[in-house]
């Protein structure tokens, strides 16, 4: 009998450590509050750095103190740290209540991690492990930050050999949510989910320069956890439509030092291999929200100069609570072996609540920091939907960026009730944007 | 020569500065308040030949695009290209260069509009009217279902990029979206236009220097037994450009269903390279103090034959069927099926076919893929991509005697080819090279077109390549083009 406890002992403390591995039972670390000198009011200058460098690098992911460094020594900007704005919403109303309301519903199936029963808002507005803020935070479910039920967004790719101008492409990008849309008519489950299983669609059309214009990129997102992304392209030299594998999706557009699964930090598909885990809660810089209509607020969007300041964005910070947390791919043909991403760990039910995942570092299979993206600036419409003005693409192996500098039709009222919601045919369909593109 | 070498270099490099200094990051020239935008390119090509040949071609280009947006609903677009090849100016004669002396004045120049049409969309159909490019089908490299526009193969024959060598007609289009979200659609092409292929043939009249660098060498002269030379006399039966007649029309559908986009087409056309008739033969005799023919003068055999032959071009139809399917992460099958039922081919069984041309049903098929893989001690960065694709055309109720092309080679029952194509990027993709290889199987010929195109900056897009062909007979598409081999520097700026 007794050996028997000590077996059954045992079991239940592999069971407990296998499964902590898997995040499944991992609990939320408690919050690291940061209570060093910098404070609301202080300016980060090229003068200043090195005095706050100690500091600085508890409040920033690694790879965003390196290019915050080359921004403000290189480029010469400046960074102000702002008061912890609780003014505007981190979501839109419609998801916060959407979520609140379908709370304790939704559960992770332990097995394969699939999300069961999930009713629409974040699935778990209160996590309690990893795997929890890994599907709140999913940015093809969550609707932050662009990842609204629609989206469409203008962009030039500024491309930098460390503070050297390289080369730009611009683009305009629309995706579209399928599954339990509360924020844009048509709400619901949509017949491309319904029938088919899509839970996102993407498109990316090229509009500058020459050589490329008119390449057009189409990805279909499913929901089962095995399916791979479905994948076309308008190629302009070959005048046709081919089809592009799911792993298209984790090489380099154009040269960029982004991958579209890298788009809004992850876009990643989840798949049943992966596994996550609790890193820290700590508090870190946070990118600041403008908010307004860019026509009735033109300061709205920062005023970027690549001129005066080549890779380096104006940029404000204010300090809020993050969850630090990681994701292994558990795959050897995966571009990377794992991501440490940081999400917005402010409450849902407080303002700017919101599970959005605002930087991501990526770990190639050596283990070595490869790229890292995530957010320079942000603004938000009087609607509470937001979306960025600037945005980091890094690849620390060889100090190359890729700066994202642009805006949304979320931030533009004409462009607003103009474009959204997304006319299905014109904007995520290849023959629709052909006509765009000509 | 040097002159005017440095003349031409000197307006390039000029022009090119003052763009540079004009735009020193990339920018579409915008007009009429955003609604006209154009682009386009300065670009040099130069290509040298393997074998002691020198430089065969000095191509300078300039192709200007332009869009006009008149209203969400309507819109135009024009592409202009004109192009001047200075290898005439800068190579007077010399040893080598006598052969294509002559070939400039078909070759030298080219001023022509790429595309030029609009577009009216009407709920969920688009109307395209105008001079422009169709191009149906899934596999590279060799044409199927991709029919309907010819080629111009007079400069560096079909190699280059088929955007840029097809040759537009003038059609309308229409594309009904019966269901975008499925790609479920129906296309119909009509067009009253008609033009064949180009190749570089010489111009018999001013024969023997007037074929070009990439021109065909024209069959080998034959004799009778007793020594008289068999004379081809041609005559080519010229289709009107634009009439009723010499209209092709067509239509496909796509869809796709769990996975597989489809597609079914139909076009009924005619062969963009004529087909050769064959009219009966005349025997002349030559009289004692020249070429001036006399009657028969009986007692001994002509001197001459003269065969009378038609180039034809045929009408056909075509019924094919295209898919793609996504086989896992990093897998696509491809496939093209182009079934001919009454294409014209050539005979030699003249019992039979006394006109020397019958038609067979053909059925022209491609299996392919498309695949990354990662090799990282290859390229850290990103995968390598290949793509492969197997060809067979199949030739139904074949028989002895069956023939193509201007060789009359053999016709096999069936004829294959396979083509790998290899590609990734470097430094951010400022770097690709690719490389395409077609192997003709039938004929034992083969091309390779390995290149690497350099991205850097916004304007200057250099890109050096070569194009190595290998056979040993008189055989097409690759055979003929041995000692042809050259490698290639190309110069593009974007503007």
């Amino acid at each position: 009998m007794r050996n028997k406890k000590v077996i059954l002992f045992i079991f239940t403390v592999f069971l407990v450590i296998g499964f902590s591995g898997t995040g499944l039972f991992a609990q939320m670390p408690p919050l690291e509050k940061y209570q060093g000198p910098i404070k609301p009011g202080l300016v980060i200058t090229k003068d200043n750095w090195d005095q706050y460098l100690p500091e600085l690098k508890k409040l920033l992911p690694p790879s965003k103190l390196i290019y915050n460094e080359f921004g403000v020594k290189e480029g010469g900007i400046t960074i102000p740290i702002v008061e912890y704005s609780k003014k505007y919403p981190g979501v839109s109303s419609a998801w916060r209540e959407a979520s609140l309301k379908h709370q304790g519903t939704a559960s992770i199936d332990p097995k394969t991690q699939e999300l069961l029963n999930w009713q629409g808002g974040n699935p778990f507005p209160h996590p309690k492990n990893a795997s929890e803020l890994l599907w709140n935070s999913y940015t093809l479910y969550n609707r932050t930050a662009g990842g609204h039920d629609d989206h469409r967004f203008y962009a030039a790719f500024n491309l930098f050999d460390k503070n050297r101008y390289q080369k730009r492409f611009t683009w305009i990008n629309q995706e579209r949510r399928y599954l339990n849309r509360v924020e844009m008519p048509p709400f619901g489950n949509l017949e491309p989910y319904t029938k088919d299983g899509i839970v996102f669609k993407g498109t990316i059309m090229i509009t500058e320069p020459q050589d490329v214009r008119g390449f057009i990129l189409l990805r279909h997102k499913f929901w089962s956890m095995t399916k791979p992304d479905d994948v076309f392209s308008y190629i302009p030299a070959l005048k046709r439509i081919r089809r592009l594998t799911g792993g298209d999706l984790t090489d380099p557009l154009l040269g960029s030092d982004a991958i579209p699964d890298d788009f809004q930090v992850w876009q990643q598909k989840i798949t049943p291999e992966q596994t996550c885990r609790m890193v820290a809660q700590r508090e870190m810089f946070y990118p600041q929200f403008t908010s307004g209509w860019m026509e009735e607020n033109p300061d709205m969007r920062p005023k970027y100069d690549m001129k005066k300041t080549g890779v380096g964005f104006p940029e404000k910070l204010e300090i809020r609570p993050v969850w630090i947390w990681e994701v292994s791919m558990n795959n050897p043909d995966y571009v990377y072996s794992k991501r440490v991403l940081y999400t917005n760990a402010v409450p849902l039910e407080e303002t700017p609540g919101s599970f959005m995942i605002f930087w991501g570092e990526n770990y190639d299979q050596a283990g070595r920091l490869w790229r890292s993206n995530g957010y320079l600036a942000l603004g938000v419409n009087p609607l509470g939907f937001h979306h960025l003005f600037g945005y980091l693409f890094a690849d620390a192996l060889k100090s190359h960026y890729s700066l994202m500098d642009g805006y949304s039709s979320i931030h533009s009222k004409k462009e607003f009730y103009e474009y959204l919601p997304l006319d299905e045919g014109k904007a995520l369909t290849i023959q629709g944007l052909l006509r765009e593109a000509r | 020569m040097k002159k005017k070498l440095k003349l031409i270099l000197i307006f390039l490099l000029g022009g090119v500065a003052i763009f540079s200094q004009a735009a020193p990051t990339y920018g579409r020239f915008s007009f009429l308040d955003n609604k006209l935008w154009v682009d386009g390119y300065l670009q040099n090509q130069s290509s040298f030949r393997l074998g002691g040949a020198g430089l065969v071609s000095f191509e300078n280009t300039l192709r200007i695009d332009a869009d006009y947006k008149f209203s969400p609903n309507l819109s135009f677009y024009g592409s202009w290209r004109s192009l001047y090849d200075h290898v005439w100016d800068i190579r007077d004669g010399g040893n080598y260069w006598d052969q294509y002396e002559g070939s400039g004045d078909t070759l030298d120049e080219e001023n022509k509009l790429r595309e030029m049409y609009g577009v009216l969309v009407l709920n969920k159909l688009t109307l395209k009217l105008g001079l422009q490019q169709i191009v149906w089908g899934e596999s590279d490299g060799v044409r199927l279902m991709d029919i309907i526009n010819p080629l111009d193969m007079r400069r560096q024959f079909n190699t280059r990029d088929w955007s840029e060598i097809r040759r537009p007609l003038t059609a309308v289009r229409a594309i009904y979206d019966i269901d975008p979200v499925r790609n479920w659609f129906v296309e119909w092409v009509w067009t009253p236009d008609f033009k064949k292929d180009l190749l570089d043939l010489g111009d018999p009249v001013k024969a023997p220097n007037s074929n070009g660098p990439w021109s065909i060498p024209l069959p080998t002269l034959t004799f009778t037994p007793w020594g008289a030379p068999v004379i081809p006399v041609i005559q080519e039966h010229k289709k009107t450009r634009y009439s009723f007649d010499s209209s092709s029309y067509g239509a496909r559908m796509g869809i796709e269903v769990g996975g597989w986009f489809m597609t079914l087409n139909y076009f009924h056309g005619f062969n963009h390279n004529p087909s050769t008739e064959f009219h009966g033969d005349t025997a002349l005799w030559m009289g004692p103090g020249g070429p001036t023919p006399i009657p028969d003068p009986g007692g001994r055999p002509p001197d001459l034959i003269m065969l009378n032959l038609i180039q034809r071009y045929y009408s056909m139809n075509i019924v094919g069927f295209t898919f793609n399917k996504s086989l896992g992460n990093l897998f696509i099958l491809r496939g093209e099926f182009a079934m001919y039922p009454d294409e014209p081919v050539g005979s030699l069984n003249q019992a039979k076919h006394s006109d020397m041309v019958t038609r067979r049903a053909r059925l022209h098929s491609m299996v392919g893929f498309d695949a990354k893989a990662w090799m990282r001690w290859l390229n850290p960065e990103q995968m390598i991509s290949f793509s492969g694709q197997f060809f067979n055309f199949w030739t139904f109720d074949h028989e002895w005697g069956l023939v193509e092309g201007p060789y009359n080679q053999k016709l096999n029952q069936s004829t294959n080819f396979v083509s790998l194509k290899v590609n990734t990027d470097y430094r951010n993709a400022r770097i690709s090279p690719d490389c395409l290889v077609v192997y003709d199987i039938t004929n034992s010929g083969w091309y390779m077109k390995p290149r690497v195109t350099f991205k850097y900056g916004d304007h200057w897009r250099p890109e050096i390549g070569a194009l190595i062909f290998q056979g040993h007979s008189l055989r097409l598409p690759f055979n003929v083009m041995n000692h042809k081999d050259e490698f290639y520097l190309q110069i593009k700026y974007l503007f």
